[in-house]
């Protein structure tokens, strides 16, 4: 049997100055999100093809990551039709009913009601052969006090529909405004309906009243106030065009307080700023990213790599028609340009062929696997802005990673 | 609630619990190198991925993909010249094992069977080829065999048989499931006889914990009579290497007198030692002592 490098690798810079044989770098697959730190003689021995040469643990290890995979594999095929598969396979991203703010009046409208209930019997889904049914009701809220009531509205509507016994009804509640000073009083942490809550910020918002140290501290009251209730997990998505050396000053010692806990994890996108070209983008995006390795703060900047959708506009109609991303607005979105209105499909075999077409820019493109690619895509202009810096975000998570490989 | 919660995956982008410097991979390894070219090991570990997917995508309930990983690996072995027999052994091996466990959460109870016993079969085989330590493999697949007695209702099959195939591991043979007798391993190395301990201690505490933790008392003392009646014998058989090893034995003889339905002397004489035996597989042990003194309570009391 024979063996190649796969296409969906990369390399970081040498991860010190002297870069000689015994230098070590990072190799991280696309495909499978997992990346070794290993020897520039290693490496030479992979992009050579010398496979024999390498040791038992540490070809294993590549085969793992799928560093290396065998010659005569279609990658592209195996990569979108995984895709395919899984996204047939996952219940949860099947059985996800998102709750775009102000879609619904509240309280809900007859016609909306009768029409919803439809969608959402269509979308619960069996969870395993003989198993229990699952379903994922997202609820995006502004306004905390009056989202909560609408948010009540949709459980009590929810929970009315009777769904059966064996069904799990899973509640995330996504705040997308940037005025938080409500939130501590008005959560109701005790008891909550909801089992994950996913807080959006941005410092670019026109809704934004706070500034972020303001944002961050209420938060952080509210949150060592959620670590007591292990099971609801936190999600913060921040979209910060301000972060420079004297915001982090004021807000990174918050930060790392926030990303310490245990349910909680935070998300950081650094989108470009206006006039700002490319290039200086770029370097800002780097030298905000030093900064925060320096500070110890654990942020993540890459997507889960089990991504399995493909960010799509919708019009309002098909909200009730396909069902949404298992997170609702969560992570990708947080990640893509367009992350107001949209909702993802599951990647669909019309996609898929697209794809795989010969002059598909994502078909040839090394994010692919993680990104999961656009339709009808000419250029590079509009990808999601985590491959920027992409190998140097992998460099900064790899020093917060847990256990090290190459150890 | 969520499938799957983002922090939870939080920093486990570059681990992979498939690897580390675990036992078994050593011992494995260590024959693989004593018996298989380079090349024939890389082929085994690759195409043996295919079905190791597939089986972890099974035990998510991903059924497609784990049909495709299958359906890929199955392409690859069918390329492998067939005079690489041991080669060709060692992939099927994997290969059953994970099928087998494809078609039991499909319910196709019949064929996860088959393919469990044509591990077996040819574990037999490479055991006589040099791979002797996958005997405690085939005990393992008795463990598989029991969970499919469970699905099918017969708990008490199931039971005997977990029962059976952990006295084997205890004292290195047993009455019921005479094939595992057939064996050629004749020394035990340190390496092997710690991971048959650790295999005996996953197998037997998972057991009882599972029978703690679902049934009332008196279900409980019938079911795991079953379930000990080879084991208790065994254990007064059981050879011993370890400070471990001894602290399993005399864990598993403060037993006898609940089964002897002495439950005052088992309280007294597990209260009293339960602290002071050589630790082993964590607190396990004790947790799972501190049931049964629980089920023996009512008794003591009365």
């Amino acid at each position: 049997m024979r063996f190649k490098l796969s296409r969906y690798v990369l390399i970081s810079d040498p991860l010190d100055e002297k870069d000689d044989i015994r230098t070590e770098r990072i190799v991280y697959s696309t495909r499978t999100g997992k990346g070794i730190k290993i020897s520039n003689y290693a490496i030479s021995l992979i992009s050579n093809q010398e496979f024999l040469e390498i040791p038992d643990r540490l070809f294993t290890i590549l085969m793992y990551h799928e560093i290396i995979v065998p010659e005569d594999e279609d990658e592209l095929r195996m990569v979108v039709n995984r895709k395919l598969l899984t996204a047939r396979d996952t219940p949860s991203m099947q059985s996800s009913f998102f709750f775009p703010r102000d879609h619904f009046a509240n309280p809900l409208k007859n016609d909306d009601a009768v029409q919803l209930e439809k969608s959402i019997r269509k979308s619960v889904v069996k969870r395993r052969p003989n198993g229990s049914y699952y379903i994922l009701i997202a609820v995006e809220i502004a306004d905390l006090k009056h989202g909560l009531e609408h948010f009540n509205t949709i459980w009590r509507f929810v929970n009315n529909l009777d769904l059966g016994p064996d069904t799990l009804i899973s509640y995330r509640l996504i705040h997308t405004a940037s005025v938080i000073n409500d939130l501590l009083f008005c959560l109701p942490l005790a008891n909550p309906k909801f089992d994950s809550l996913a807080l959006h910020f941005s410092d670019h918002d026109a809704d934004n009243q706070n500034n972020f140290a303001d944002y961050l501290n209420t938060l952080l009251l509210t949150a060592s106030k959620l670590c007591y209730f292990q099971q609801l997990q936190v999600s913060c998505y921040f979209s910060l065009k301000k972060l420079d050396r004297s915001v982090l000053a004021e807000t990174g010692n918050l930060m790392k307080e926030l990303a310490g806990l245990r349910n909680v994890s935070i998300f950081i996108d650094l989108p470009i700023r206006h006039n700002e070209s490319a290039a200086e983008h770029h370097a800002r995006e780097l030298t905000v990213l030093k900064m925060l390795q320096q500070s110890g703060i654990k942020a993540l900047f890459l997507p889960a790599p089990d991504e399995k959708f493909k960010p799509q506009k919708s019009s309002p109609d098909d909200l009730f028609n396909s069902s949404v991303s298992r997170e609702g607005k969560d992570l990708l979105s947080a990640f893509c340009k367009s992350d107001k209105g949209t909702t993802r499909s599951l990647y669909s075999d019309n996609f898929a062929a697209s794809v795989q077409k010969p002059l598909s820019v994502c078909g040839q493109c090394v994010y692919l696997p993680i990104c999961g690619g656009m339709e009808l895509k000419t250029n590079t202009d509009d990808c999601p802005p985590f491959t920027r810096n992409f190998m140097k975000k992998v460099e900064y998570m790899y020093d917060f990673s847990i256990d090290n490989l190459s150890k | 609630m969520s499938n799957q919660p983002p922090v939870q995956s939080k920093f486990k982008w570059n681990k992979s619990s498939l690897i580390d410097s675990d036992l078994y991979i050593r011992i494995y390894l260590a024959a693989l190198n004593a018996k298989m070219s380079v090349e024939d090991k890389h082929a085994l570990f690759m195409v043996s991925k295919f079905f190791t997917d597939g089986a972890a995508e099974t035990g998510r309930g991903n059924f497609n993909i784990a049909a495709y990983y299958f359906e890929t690996g199955e392409n690859y072995y069918n390329r492998i010249p067939v005079e690489k027999d041991v080669l060709r052994r060692m992939i099927s091996n994997v290969y059953h094992r994970s099928k087998s466990f494809y078609h039991y959460r499909l319910d196709d109870l019949k064929t996860a069977i088959k393919l469990i016993e044509e591990t077996m079969q040819n574990s037999k085989e490479l055991e006589r080829q040099g791979f002797e330590f996958l005997v405690y493999d085939r005990a393992q697949q008795y463990y598989n065999l029991a969970r499919i007695c469970f699905a099918r209702g017969d708990a008490e099959r199931g039971l005997q048989t977990l029962g059976s195939s952990i006295s084997f591991l205890l004292q290195g043979s047993t009455s019921r499931l005479i094939d595992l007798n057939d064996h050629c391993l004749t020394t035990l190395t340190p390496d092997i006889r710690y991971m048959r301990f650790a295999m005996l201690c996953q197998m037997l505490f998972e057991s009882l914990e599972y029978l703690t933790k679902n049934n009332s008392r008196d279900n409980f003392i019938a079911k795991s009579q079953v379930f000990v009646s080879e084991i208790l014998p065994a254990a007064t058989n059981m050879k011993i290497f370890s400070p471990a090893e001894e602290g399993l034995k005399k864990w598993l003889l403060l037993l006898k007198p609940f089964y002897a339905g002495k439950y005052k002397t088992f309280s007294i004489n597990a209260t009293a030692a339960i602290k002071s035996l050589p630790k082993f597989f964590g607190d396990r042990p004790e947790k799972v002592m501190a049931a049964y003194l629980q089920y023996a309570l009512p008794a003591v009391n009365s």
